[in-house]
């Protein structure tokens, strides 16, 4: 059976099918949506994987992380009792350039020990300076076994021909791990502390 | 009959279930799923397998189940559940064409026989009883009391390491609960620092989200100031209310550690003995990634065997017999521990057993059944043990020493040491200076009315950063397994943050990268970006 459009003079004949099928195609591009998440379900719907892909492949070429910092920065974090971890940005421009007074070029950090309860910045007991020979801003702070403060701070910068140090990044204040007996034993004999998990844990495993 | 003895005091056995997000619809199948689902085969439903038997059989015990936002997201993922059944189904035919393959070797035919009734129930307990939700399953074990479940941060962040800034350590612990609530509808009384990485004042941001009590090692009690009187024999209060419970470091031995530790028996089965490494590289290319590259099928004939012998073949009655034997010791030993501590403490002792779920079944593959028979054991009370779980030890002892834990993890060398070195020291400078733009972002549009399309990049931008806080990817870069896609998931997660940080500061959002970096990063789907803010 074919239909015969009944308001205008249009001769174009269709059938039952036909008709459904323009019904369904109206239905499925022109249903009326009140909910932009129901906007979002249909553009979800027409990603292929390929396509996720591009995206994913595209971003990470253009959007790969780095470091940049606007200012220098030092920042500290613990690892363990005889062990800080330390990081810095210095703009290149001040790293390099030459103080008045100038004594050599290394870059030296500073390490600040206070009392465990004690947080000031002021309330400085201990130091002790650390030679940086990392050349991709980090290395790792061996802390003097006698140096049995638990809160960290440090600065990182250069010392002139009069033995000033001069600062070029002050760090965040941490308290490192206590060093206690059963640490120091483990450091002593690797095998002698059996309630370590030293398999570790995590989903590496599965691989 | 076994005669019931008074309990002198408890055991209380926790799992931590936890895999890194590993969903990839952006390739049409993708190898570290597999991870997933070889937990879920091996792990998880044999899991859920035992609960079910002792609550059939009427057996009243008591586990404490851990279950991490990002398994707990994997798990009720649709595309993971396809993809899972697909895995599933080819694992039962790889088992099929061993049972044809092995006809004229009577002891691995059987074998072959018994992986495919394996595959079958798993699939039977995937499909039809559970149909694909697992976290039904917990639940429903939940809800009869015999389950407590609680949860862990976010994406399993190293807490001790992200704590350069509060906001991200506070976020971390707050979406982890606030997922859990989506899925289970409560908040949970306990929390599993990840890697029981645990520092001084952490306990505050668990206060806040309403956390009870957490786990540390024992060094973490053993060195806390000041020295706790009953030692890791019972929970310290960290001053703000919320407790401390420690690792005991002898049921923790026998279990872990790889010299004297259970799973080594000679009888279990091997792990690193698998068809997919050892027969013909044509008949098992279907099976292994991208049908050229050697990897773990699941089928495993053989037993530990010990020394350089050559394997033997697996004995699945022998293999049982031992890990009952297994669980009779373990529960004997809890007896001795107990009764030794009820005469020197001032109150019950509890002995905290936690172990990372994924060791029961994928690398112990006796491990569930070992895991029955001690719940089965002590459920008895014949030994005058008594199962708890820790959220109703508290219950039962309300006032506790009140001491500061050290700060400690239980990994390797019991400190930071594995999560920063010199495999993965190069990720944190990234992942703070991510976090100091999220946070200043956040920050930055606080007061302004924004676009539903700017939200939604807001929060894509949040999902990003946690995912790239996982402490896996650091663990992995140690451990030397699947270096190159650990090092990638942190650059994607960075670069899709520096994306869209990029496009909401310039305010050029383009949708369609949106909506598929939302498709591929479908975590948290509640997250909402304000919550990464110093003042929320």
């Amino acid at each position: 059976m074919a239909f015969l459009h009944s308001g205008s003079n249009s001769k174009i004949n269709l059938s039952a099918k036909q008709m459904l099928e323009i019904s369904q195609e109206i239905s499925r591009d022109f249903t009326p949506c009140f909910f932009n998440q129901k906007l979002t379900l249909v553009e979800k719907d027409r990603f292929t994987a390929s396509e996720l892909l591009d995206i994913s492949v595209e971003i990470r070429r253009n959007f790969a992380p780095k470091v940049s910092f606007s200012a220098p920065e030092l920042t500290l974090l613990p690892v363990d009792p005889g062990h800080l971890h330390v990081y810095w940005s210095i703009a290149e421009n001040q790293e390099t350039v030459t103080l008045e007074n100038e004594c050599d070029d290394h870059l030296t950090l500073r390490i600040y020990g206070q009392p465990h309860e004690q947080s000031k910045a002021t309330e400085i007991e201990h130091m002790f300076d650390v030679a940086i020979d990392s050349t991709d801003s980090r290395q790792q702070v061996f802390l003097p076994v006698a140096f049995a403060e638990t809160a960290y701070s440090a600065e990182i910068g250069k010392f002139d021909v009069d033995d000033k140090f001069i600062v070029f990044a002050h760090s965040n204040i941490i308290h490192a791990p206590r060093g206690s007996a059963a640490w120091c034993q483990v450091h002593q004999n690797a095998n002698a502390c059996p309630s370590k998990n030293t398999s570790g844990q995590g989903i590496s495993k599965l691989a | 009959m076994t005669k019931n003895l008074p309990s002198k005091g408890f055991l209380s056995i926790v799992l931590h279930a936890h895999l890194p997000y590993v969903r990839h619809p952006e390739h049409d199948s993708f190898f570290e799923e597999n991870w997933l689902f070889e937990a879920i085969t091996e792990c998880y439903l044999p899991l859920i397998g035992v609960f079910d038997r002792l609550e059939a059989d009427n057996v009243n015990f008591r586990l404490t189940l851990s279950l991490s936002p990002t398994l707990i997201s994997m798990l009720c993922d649709e595309l993971l559940q396809t993809r899972y059944l697909k895995y599933l189904r080819s694992r039962l035919e790889l088992a099929e064409k061993e049972i044809i393959r092995t006809r004229k070797q009577p002891g691995y035919q059987k074998l072959a026989r018994l992986y495919r009734r394996f595959f079958l129930n798993s699939l039977y307990m995937y499909q039809e009883r559970y149909q694909g939700d697992l976290l039904a399953a917990f639940k429903k074990h939940q809800s009869t009391g015999k389950l407590e479940l609680i949860t862990s941060a976010a994406t399993h962040g190293f807490l001790p390491l992200l704590n350069v800034s509060e906001t991200a350590v506070r976020n971390q612990i707050e979406t982890g609960v606030a997922t859990f609530k989506a899925y289970f509808g409560t908040t949970p009384t306990g929390f599993w620092l990840p890697e029981c990485g645990y520092y001084p004042g952490l306990e505050k941001a668990l206060d806040e989200a309403g956390i009870k009590y957490f786990f540390v090692d024992s060094h973490g009690i053993l060195d806390a100031s000041p020295h706790p009187a009953n030692g890791v024999y019972a929970p310290i209060d960290c001053g703000n209310g919320v407790a401390a419970f420690a690792r005991d470091p002898d049921s923790s031995r026998q279990v872990w550690s790889a010299q004297e530790g259970y799973p080594g028996d000679y009888n279990y089965r091997e792990y690193y003995s698998d068809i997919g490494f050892e027969l013909d590289a044509d008949y098992i290319s279907p099976y292994i990634l991208d049908q050229k590259i050697r990897t773990n099928t699941g089928i495993k004939y053989h037993r530990v065997t010990g020394g350089d012998l050559p394997k033997e073949i697996y004995n699945p009655s022998q293999a049982r017999a031992k890990a009952r034997e297994h669980a009779q010791d373990f529960v004997s030993k809890r007896q001795i521990q107990l009764d030794r501590l009820n005469a020197s403490m001032d109150r019950p002792p509890i002995i905290v057993a936690p172990y990372d779920a994924e060791l029961f079944g994928h690398w112990w593959f006796e491990g569930p059944y070992w895991l029955e028979c001690v719940l089965r054991l002590a459920s008895q009370q014949s030994h005058g043990v008594q199962l708890i779980s820790c959220g109703d030890y508290l219950n039962k002892q309300v006032t506790h020493q009140v001491a500061r834990p050290s700060a400690s993890t239980w990994g390797d060398q019991g400190y930071s040491s594995y999560w920063i070195n010199e495999t993965n020291d190069w990720i944190y400078p990234l992942l703070h200076k991510a976090e100091k733009d999220m946070e200043k972002m956040v920050n930055d549009v606080q007061r302004l009315a924004l676009t539903s399309l700017q939200i939604r990049a807001l929060n894509q931008a949040a999902r990003s950063i946690l995912l790239a806080q996982a402490s896996d990817w650091a663990f992995i870069l140690k451990s030397g397994t699947s270096i190159d896609y650990a090092s990638k998931r942190i650059t994607d997660y960075l670069a899709r943050f520096n994306y869209l940080h990029d496009s909401i500061r310039k305010n050029r959002i383009n949708e369609r990268y949106l909506t598929a970096l939302e498709i591929m990063d479908n975590i948290f789907p509640d997250i909402d970006f304000r919550n990464y803010n110093p003042s929320s």
